[in-house]
């Protein structure tokens, strides 16, 4: 899951990646609306955590914009003002979810997996795909009843495999939504990651590789 | 509540009342006296020695010379008397009833004329009240905006509608106040709470990371202090408790200038002082947070390379103060607006934006002016005014005294 968190007050945005890198979670940050306007254009993110009150652009134009262009995006507003006539006006401006700081950060936490899950609106709240259970929440993958120890990418990619539901994912969606924009995009991380995931899933093979154009789950 | 048998319910004694029965008691009056008068004219003229003998005489009922004492003109005579008091009476009779009736029926239709005039000539106060009553201190949108001729109504409702705005503008400024204090106090909040929460959940938390943890919150909480104490300033200069004793701006600001200067040389700031005896009244501690804001904000705002002035003397009855300083060129609306409370031009500087509002708001509790002013070549230059001590005391204070006085 990519998330991208727009926040001007470094320490707050910086406590909140380390804290959703740890949940598994690929975390991009900008200081203001302009940048984070920008990101949200290229990189298809699954929530967008905005601060209200960004420099730059105000929170609530990048909440429009995001809205308007990448519906598919998940929007929570973070903000310091926390009466309800902010919680009305921030969500009908277009956010799909609304956290006053200060906040419980696992309040966040399961706020952004609800996010993520209202994304794909028939997704359920754990995957299952043959004889594998993957819980989001949870952070945890199991093969007919047996756990799996999965690190954090490699949980990535085969929660996006198994959202596809079969179709082909090409190796560049998937550094896109398990990496965060510090990651070199002529890596091979995703073949690698791949590699060890088909290892510890063992067999019979589950994940297969599409000549030229990504991989899938059988 | 009255009680009793004669309990009748009387309307309420309003101006539209009152305004009617007066009209009404007003034309009943000057009706009564006109008619009175006019009454008085008929019976006066009905009196009066009119020709009726000459009309007698060319009927030929009494004879063309004297009047006779006896025989049957001396009858006619006496006839066409009693007849002619008969009708006079009866006549005068008439009039008077007439003129009662009359009297109380033009009353009546006066009375309903002043209560709908009245009640017009009442209407723009029913507006006012109207609007007077929808407002509240959630709703100050509201005007009146009374149409009409620049009369007494709409000078009242222009007046009305004047304080509205001020006080829409003073609630404004509240709410936008207390709207950046809670933002302020939340986002500290929030990032300790985010650090401890994150660090906490995080089992294989190292010592090391726990010791960031702990230097991350306490940076935190010195953003409160620091927060707090200049809301608390704000609080105080605002409420200036009227102890007040003679000041040298002068000594106050060499003071400052000295506890800021090895700043302003990491900053690479020239600072230039030309101070002049300044003697004021005032608050010291007050004065003195006054000046060392400015020079703060001088050498905070400004560039490597830049300057800083500061100089202080008395004009006439007055004292200034000047600090003026180089910097990026700043947008003059912008400026105006810095004394505001949590007013930052450059969020990523640091601070909370309440700096210029405390110098204001001392300026303002010591009764002076500020000026702020843009240059088009960069920086800031504020001007303040305040009150010169009466009768100036020529004492030189040693400056180690004034320093040990302002630092009491």
């Amino acid at each position: 899951m990519r998330v991208l968190i727009a926040e001007d007050e470094s320490r707050l945005a910086e406590a909140i990646a380390r804290g959703l890198r740890r949940e598994g979670m690929a975390v991009d940050l900008a200081p203001d609306g302009t940048d984070a306007l920008v990101k949200a254009r290229v990189v298809r993110y699954d929530v967008l955590v905005l601060d209200r009150d960004l420099p730059g652009l105000h929170g609530d134009d990048v909440c429009k914009a995001v809205r308007g262009e990448r519906p598919e995006t998940g929007i929570l507003m973070l903000t310091a003002a926390g009466a309800l006539e902010d919680l009305v006006e921030g969500l009908s401006l277009g956010a799909d979810d609304y956290l006053p700081k200060p906040f419980r950060f696992a309040e966040l936490v399961a706020r952004i997996h609800a996010l993520a899950r209202r994304a794909t609106p028939s997704r359920p709240p754990v995957l299952t795909r043959g004889d594998i259970e993957l819980d989001p929440a949870r952070r945890l993958v199991s093969r007919t009843g047996q756990p799996v120890e999965l690190t954090r990418k490699e949980f990535g990619v085969l929660e996006v495999l198994m959202d596809a539901d079969g179709a082909t994912v090409s190796a560049e969606e998937l550094l896109e939504r398990v990496w965060d924009e510090h990651t070199d995009p002529f890596t091979n991380v995703v073949r690698m990651t791949i590699m060890t995931l088909r290892r510890k899933l063992g067999d019979p093979p589950v994940v297969e590789t599409v000549i030229g154009v990504g991989y899938r789950m059988t | 509540m009255r009680i009793g048998p004669a309990s009748i319910r009387l309307p309420a004694p309003t101006i539209r009342l009152r305004l009617t029965l007066l009209y009404g008691l007003v034309f009943l009056v000057t009706g009564a006296v006109l008619l009175t008068i006019g009454y008085e004219l008929v019976r006066h003229n009905l009196n009066g020695t009119s020709d009726y003998r000459n009309e007698l005489r060319k009927l030929g009922l009494i004879p063309p010379s004297r009047p006779p004492a006896f025989g049957p003109g001396a009858a006619y005579s006496r006839i066409a008397d009693a007849v002619r008091a008969q009708l006079r009476s009866d006549a005068l009779h008439r009039l008077l009833i007439e003129y009662v009736v009359a009297l109380g029926a033009m009353t009546m239709v006066s009375v309903a004329a002043g209560w709908l005039l009245a009640g017009r000539a009442l209407r723009p106060l029913r507006d006012i009240t109207a609007t007077a009553r929808r407002v509240s201190g959630e709703n100050l949108g509201e005007r009146i905006s009374l149409k009409g001729p620049a009369d007494e109504l709409k000078q009242l409702a222009d007046t009305f509608d004047g304080m509205l705005g001020r006080l829409d503008g003073a609630f404004a400024s509240q709410r936008h106040f207390v709207a950046n204090a809670s933002h302020e106090l939340r986002t500290p909040l929030a990032i300790m709470r985010t650090e401890v929460d994150v660090s906490l959940a995080d089992p294989d938390a190292s010592v090391e990371d726990l010791r960031q943890m702990g230097d991350a919150v306490r940076e935190t909480v010195d953003r409160c202090e620091r927060l707090i104490e200049g809301l608390l300033m704000l609080a105080r200069s605002e409420a200036a408790t009227g102890r007040e004793e003679p000041a040298d701006l002068a000594a106050l600001a060499a003071d400052c200038i000295t506890d800021l200067r090895a700043r302003a040389r990491e900053a690479g700031v020239e600072v230039r002082d030309a101070l002049e005896q300044a003697w004021t009244r005032g608050e010291p501690a007050l004065l003195e947070r006054m000046i060392a804001n400015l020079v703060d904000n001088g050498i905070q705002h400004n560039e490597p390379g830049g300057y800083l002035q500061v100089s202080t003397r008395t004009v006439g009855a007055r004292v200034q103060l000047i600090v003026s300083n180089g910097g990026p060129v700043i947008d003059p609306d912008d400026a105006d607006k810095l004394t505001e409370p949590f007013r930052r031009l450059d969020r990523a500087a640091g601070g909370f934006g309440l700096g210029l509002s405390i110098v204001r708001s001392v300026v303002v509790a010591h009764g002076g002016t500020i000026e702020i002013w843009a240059p088009d070549t960069g920086g800031l230059e504020v001007r303040i005014e305040l009150a010169a001590l009466p009768r100036v005391s020529v004492t030189v204070v040693p400056k180690k005294t004034a320093r040990a006085l302002t630092q009491s």
